[in-house]
């Protein structure tokens, strides 16, 4: 079944227990550059992570909670850290697989305009087999943005990069799907776009997470996700201006009625001060504490429960050689 | 500004546009010397009232609109994409002459003040049209409507302020006549940062889509959607 890359070393899958799947420790949106209006001297709540502290007391949290592992997503260009990310796992326990690829186009970095496709998949490959630059620190998962309404331009770029080096590592990937731009994509995510483009260069859906699909939900763009092989992640649970965590719920149990557990993947994309506990938000704490008892309350089986939040992710972060065709 | 939009989760995509395939006008709102400058009009109204403090979101706006406003309007005269401006202006010795909705509110400017002149950096060139509304909406007592009909556009790339008042009016006016409605968040000022911010997002939906003044120009060089 391949092994699990984490940032303090290979596990075996089976090694894995609950696991958030897309979540920020360090992150730092300053670094990116950004169109519109910006009042001045104000932060406002931009995504920014920086105090290692916070992180800590708040993995010790969900450690106590049960968690076992969360997937970092933040890319290098927006402050990624996979030293410090080692070092909050050795002091609370939780087993943290950082990420390799690229954000929006807003956060990619310089040498995307100049190197090629091939090129730049390279340099993922090296992260994912050698290690980030010279820290010897592997990452586990790539990922793949989209900010437009279309996958077109610098973002299509990154994303036919990550997918070449997806057939090249066999790490799987995992997406942002564009949630400015949700009401401009039928589906309500680019999803279907995205796998469009790693077909084309040869990944199989089964390799890929679409991500954020609780921006805006419909539910038959979902099973067609799944249908295709794809992974749907409930994501941003706990952000209710996207959508109430009461119909989060309601859909992924309906999901998994339809048989699709094996596709669900859950986490909270906490990327702000704002939503962590330490400054008086929900915190990571709040998809075990609240959100798995509101499934739960609609009757969700403790073995779907436990494929959706351990087997699924030790499937899906499981590095694979690439299969015969 | 975040809010739910759950009835936004109902409907159709907005559908994708190609400005580079032509039939685009670029519509300024209410960018002359009442709205912009702090010495007249608004600024001049709430000096008066001792208030002026309470527009300092308003014109922090404007200091990163108006160079955005610039480069858009510069962009489209570079792609031969037509221009218009409009002004809420009347005269004060006939009061009909605004509707008596401005009427109620007082604000609007004298058509013969210096208030309803364009700033020089941001006003129109080489017989550009102006358009003289009576009314918040450009589409009101305008003739807007024929206008573009004349100049064959079926998209308009709409830009200035406020941006929840005569920019969300206009733009939803235009999308219920059809047309496809870019509107630029970056060259819209609004009364405050939250209502600017609460204004773009509200306004997406349908035929309308927000972008940046950035990929507004990609968009007419035909690089993005």
């Amino acid at each position: 079944m391949g092994c699990i890359q984490t940032v303090t070393g290979s596990i075996a899958p089976e090694a894995l227990g609950i696991t958030y799947m897309h979540e920020h420790l360090l992150c730092d949106q300053r670094r990116c550059r950004r169109d519109g209006l910006r009042r001045p001297g104000v932060e406002g709540d931009m995504m920014i992570l920086d105090d290692i502290d916070v992180a800590v007391r708040e993995m010790r949290e969900i450690r106590g909670l049960g968690a076992s592992a969360l997937v970092e997503v933040t890319m290098q260009a927006w402050g990624r850290d996979v030293g410090m990310l080692r070092r909050i796992s050795e002091m609370t326990g939780v087993k943290v697989i950082a990420t390799s690829g690229f954000y929006v186009e807003q956060c990619h970095p310089s040498f995307v305009t100049e190197l090629t496709v091939d090129e730049l998949a390279h340099g993922l490959v090296h992260e994912i087999t050698i290690g980030v630059d010279d820290t010897g620190i592997r990452t586990g998962l790539l990922k793949s943005a989209v900010s437009r309404p279309v996958v077109e331009g610098p973002e299509e770029k990154c994303a036919r990069a990550v997918a070449r080096a997806q057939l090249a590592s066999g790490a799987s990937i995992t997406t942002h799907t564009s949630g400015s731009s949700r009401f401009e994509i039928p589906g309500g995510n680019i999803g279907m776009q995205l796998l469009d483009i790693f077909e084309s260069e040869g990944v199989d859906p089964k390799r890929v997470i679409v991500g954020h699909v609780d921006e805006n939900v419909d539910i038959r763009n979902l099973v067609n996700l799944c249908r295709r092989g794809a992974y749907v992640q409930f994501d941003v649970i706990g952000k209710h201006h996207w959508m109430l965590d009461e119909t989060r719920a309601d859909v992924v149990v309906d999901m998994v009625a339809r048989g699709y557990a094996s596709h669900v993947l859950l986490s909270t994309d906490r990327a702000r001060r704002s939503e962590l506990k330490s400054y008086g938000g929900l915190g990571y704490a709040y998809l075990l504490t609240h959100f798995v008892p509101m499934l739960r309350e609609r009757r969700l089986d403790e073995r779907s429960l436990h494929q959706i939040m351990v087997e699924n992710p030790r499937r899906a972060l499981a590095i694979l050689p690439r299969s015969p065709k | 500004m975040r809010i739910r939009e759950p009835f936004k989760n109902l409907a159709e995509a907005v559908p994708t546009i190609r400005l580079s395939e032509g039939g685009v006008c670029l519509l300024v709102v209410d960018c002359h010397h009442y709205s912009l400058s702090p010495n007249h009009g608004y600024g001049r109204v709430a000096r008066e009232r001792g208030i002026f403090r309470e527009l300092d979101e308003y014109y922090e706006q404007l200091e990163q609109v108006t160079p955005n406003l610039q480069h858009l309007v510069d962009s489209s005269r570079a792609r031969a994409v037509s221009v218009i401006f409009t002004r809420l202006v009347g005269s004060c010795d006939v009061p009909s002459s605004v509707s008596p909705q401005a009427r109620a509110t007082g604000l609007w400017a004298e058509r013969s003040s210096i208030d309803a002149a364009f700033v020089p950096e941001l006003g129109p060139q080489n017989g550009e049209l102006v358009l003289d509304k009576t009314t918040v909406s450009a589409f009101a007592d305008t003739g807007l409507g024929r206008t573009l009909s004349t100049l064959k556009a079926r998209s308009l790339v709409i830009s200035g302020v406020l941006a929840e008042g005569a920019v969300a009016l206009s733009a939803r006016d235009a999308a219920d006549l059809g047309y496809n409605v870019v509107v630029v968040s970056d060259a819209c000022a609004g009364a405050t940062w939250t209502s600017q911010s609460l204004a773009m997002t509200a306004l997406v939906g349908g035929l309308v889509r927000i972008r940046s003044t950035a990929a507004v120009v990609e968009m007419l060089n035909g690089t993005r959607t």
